[in-house]
C-alpha cells in the first residue's frame, strides 16, 4: 500500500503560534494597530475608572468640590486637564465617565449580542416558517428608533442608564440577528454541517459546536463597532437628560454639563469630548484591523 | 437488499408567485428505482449537474424526498421514528467531495473524527484511543490528533474526513465524488484506501463520480445516472463493455482511453 507522504507542520505550540500570527497581521495594518493600542489605552482607563466608580471610598476623587478651583484650563497645579464648574477634577471625572461609557458600552453589546446570536442562528439553521417569523420580527425591530424608544422609556421609568441600556439593547440585537442569519445561512450549506448532520449531531448542538465558533470572528469585529455605537447613543441621551444621571459622570453626562459653560470655559465640554471621539475612533479602527485579522479571504483557519 | 428505492424523486422550487407558491420546478432526482446488495460497491456515474449528489442526500435522509419511498438499512423514509433516525445515522455515513469545505476550520482532528461517537458516553482517555485507531486505520500519524484541518493537505483531509465517516461503524458508506479534488497523484492512493477499508470492514459502498475511470477500479455494479433518472444498471465490467443506452455509449466514448496501473496490494509500498 503506497503511503502518503505526512507533510509535518513546524511544531510549536498551535495556539500561541495562532495568536503570534493575529497579531503580526494586525499590527502589519498601522492604522489597525494605532486603533488597538488606541483602544488598549482606554481600556486600562476604563477599568480604573470602574474601580473607581465600584470601589466604594474612591468616589471622592471625581466628586470632592472646590469652588474656589472652579473653571480651571488644562495644566492647573494639581489638576492636570482642568476642572468643572464646581472644581472637581477633570482628569479623574474623565476617567470615570470612560469606565462608565465603556462599561455601558460592553454590557449593552454583550447583551444584544447574546441575543443575536440566538435569535440569528435559528433563523438561519432552521430556515422555513422560524426564520420567516423571525426575519418579520428582526426587520421590524431594526427599523425603530432608539432614540424614541429611550424616551419613552424614560419617560415611564426613571432615566438612567439602565433605561437607555435597555432602549439600546432592544433595537441592537436586531442588528447582530440580521448578520448572525446571514452567517448561518452560509455555513449551513456547508460539508461539515451536513457531515455533523450525517453524524446525528442535533441542531442546537451543530449551531453551538460548529456555527458560532465559525461566526465568532465576524460577530466580534461587529461588537468593537456597536460597543462605540452605544457609548455614543447614550452620550446623545445623556445631552438631553435621558442617560447617566448626575453625579455619575459618564461621558455624555461631562459633555452635556460642559455645554452650559461652552462661553465662559470650553475645556470643560472639550476635555470629555476628545476623550470620547478618540475611544470611538479607536474602537473603530481596532475593529477594522480584528476584521481583517478574521477575514476568511486573507487567511484560513 | 441494503438499500431500495421505488420511485424516488426531488424536485425544488426554481420561481414562486407572489404568495410563495412555487410556479416552477426543478427535477433533480427523478422516479429513480435503485437496488443496493449488502456488500457490493456500486458506482453511479452521470455528468454534473444530473442529480447524484441529491440522489445520495436522499439516500442520507439529509433532504427529504418529494416522491416515492427510500428502504435503507429496513429504515423505511419518509416515515422513520426519531429512535429509528438515531439508529441510521450511525449505521449510514458520507464521504464529500471538498476536502476543504468539509472539515470544521475550528476543530481539532480528534474533535472532528470522535464526532459520531458522542452517543457512546465515552471517557477522555476512551474517546482518544478510538480516535488513534480510526487514525491508524486511515493511515495517518497519530500526532494529527492534535492538529488544525487546514495544516493537511488535499488526500490527509480526505483520510480525516474517511475516519470521521468510520467513526460510528457504518455499514453503508456513500461517497461523493472523493477524490475528483485531488491530484491524480494522490487520486490512486485514497481509492486504494477505500477499497482496502470497503474489505477489511466488509462495508457496502456507493461510489459516485463523473469519472469513468475512477469508478471502473472500485465498483461491482455501475449505475449511469441522466437527467435525474438511472438510464442503465449493470455490472462493471459489462458496461463498460458493451453499453446499451446513447448516453452511456456517449460517456464511455468521450473518456480518454486510460490505464491505471494494477493496485498493489496492501502493505507495499509504491516508490
Amino acid at each position: 500500500m503506497s503511503v502518503e507522504q505526512v507533510v509535518h507542520v513546524p511544531s510549536g505550540h498551535e495556539p500561541a503560534r495562532r495568536l503570534r500570527e493575529a497579531l503580526t497581521l494586525l499590527f502589519a495594518n498601522k492604522l489597525a494597530s494605532i486603533g488597538a493600542l488606541l483602544a488598549a489605552a482606554f481600556v486600562v482607563v476604563g477599568v480604573a475608572g470602574s474601580v473607581i466608580v465600584l470601589v466604594p471610598g474612591l468616589d471622592h476623587l471625581y466628586t470632592d468640590q472646590n469652588l474656589r478651583a472652579a473653571l480651571l484650563p488644562p495644566l492647573a497645579p494639581d489638576h492636570v486637564l482642568g476642572t468643572d464648574h464646581l472644581g472637581r477634577d477633570l482628569a479623574w471625572r474623565v476617567v470615570t465617565g470612560s469606565g462608565i461609557s465603556l462599561m455601558f458600552g460592553v454590557a449593552v453589546t454583550a447583551i444584544s449580542m447574546a441575543i443575536g446570536m440566538v435569535v440569528g442562528s435559528i433563523a438561519g439553521y432552521y430556515g422555513g416558517i422560524a426564520d420567516r417569523l423571525l426575519s418579520g420580527a428582526i426587520d421590524f425591530t431594526w427599523g425603530f428608533p432608539v432614540i424614541l424608544l429611550a424616551v419613552v422609556l424614560g419617560g415611564m421609568l426613571s432615566p438612567g442608564l439602565l433605561v437607555v441600556g435597555i432602549a439600546v439593547a432592544s433595537v441592537t440585537w436586531a442588528g447582530f440577528a440580521r448578520m448572525i442569519r446571514a452567517e448561518a445561512i452560509s455555513l449551513h450549506e456547508k460539508e461539515f454541517v451536513e457531515a455533523a448532520r450525517a453524524l446525528g449531531v442535533s441542531g442546537p448542538r451543530i449551531i453551538v459546536r460548529h456555527l458560532l465558533p465559525n461566526m465568532l470572528g465576524s460577530t466580534l469585529v461587529l461588537g468593537t463597532y456597536y460597543v462605540a455605537a452605544a457609548i455614543i447613543v447614550e452620550a446623545s441621551l445623556s445631552f438631553i437628560g435621558l442617560g447617566a444621571q448626575p453625579p455619575m459622570p459618564s461621558l455624555g453626562q461631562l459633555i452635556a454639563t460642559g455645554r452650559n459653560f461652552l462661553s465662559v470655559d470650553p475645556w470643560v465640554a472639550v476635555v470629555p469630548g476628545t476623550a470620547m471621539a478618540l475611544i470611538v475612533l479607536g474602537l473603530n479602527t481596532f475593529g477594522d484591523g480584528l476584521r481583517d485579522v478574521f477575514d476568511p479571504r486573507l487567511r484560513r483557519w | 437488499m441494503l438499500v431500495e428505492l421505488r420511485g424516488l424523486g426531488k424536485r425544488f422550487p426554481v420561481a414562486r408567485d407572489i404568495l410563495r407558491r412555487p410556479t416552477r420546478w426543478l427535477l433533480a432526482v427523478d422516479d429513480v428505482n435503485l437496488d443496493v446488495h449488502r456488500g457490493e460497491t456500486l458506482g453511479l456515474i452521470g455528468e454534473s449537474g444530473c442529480g447524484k449528489s441529491t440522489l445520495a442526500r436522499l439516500i442520507l435522509a439529509l433532504v427529504p424526498s418529494t416522491s416515492g419511498s427510500a428502504v435503507v438499512d429496513g429504515i423505511r423514509f419518509p416515515g422513520a421514528s426519531r429512535e429509528e433516525m438515531r439508529r441510521f445515522r450511525r449505521r449510514v455515513q458520507i464521504i464529500f467531495q471538498d476536502p476543504f469545505g468539509s472539515l470544521d476550520p475550528r476543530m481539532k482532528v480528534e474533535e472532528i473524527i470522535t464526532e459520531g461517537l458522542s452517543h457512546e458516553r465515552l471517557r477522555r482517555a476512551e474517546r482518544r484511543e478510538r480516535a488513534k485507531r480510526l487514525l491508524e486505520l486511515v493511515e495517518l500519524p497519530v500526532t494529527a490528533l492534535g492538529r488544525y484541518p487546514h495544516e493537511f493537505s488535499g488526500g490527509q483531509r480526505q483520510r480525516i474526513s474517511i475516519a470521521r465517516a468510520l467513526a460510528p461503524r457504518p455499514i453503508l458508506i456513500v461517497a461523493d465524488e472523493p477524490v475528483s479534488a485531488l491530484d491524480v497523484s494522490v487520486q490512486g492512493t485514497i481509492l486504494n484506501l477505500l477499497v482496502t477499508l470497503q474489505r477489511e470492514l466488509s462495508l457496502t459502498c456507493i461510489f459516485i463520480s463523473h469519472d469513468i475511470s475512477v469508478v471502473r477500479h472500485v465498483a461491482d455494479r455501475i449505475a449511469v445516472m441522466h437527467l435525474g433518472q438511472i438510464v442503465e444498471i449493470g455490472d462493471s465490467a459489462e458496461i463498460l463493455r458493451r453499453p446499451l443506452h446513447p448516453y452511456t455509449q456517449a460517456l464511455l466514448s468521450s473518456v480518454p482511453r486510460f490505464n491505471y496501473a494494477p493496485l498493489p496490494p496492501r502493505g507495499e509500498a509504491r516508490t
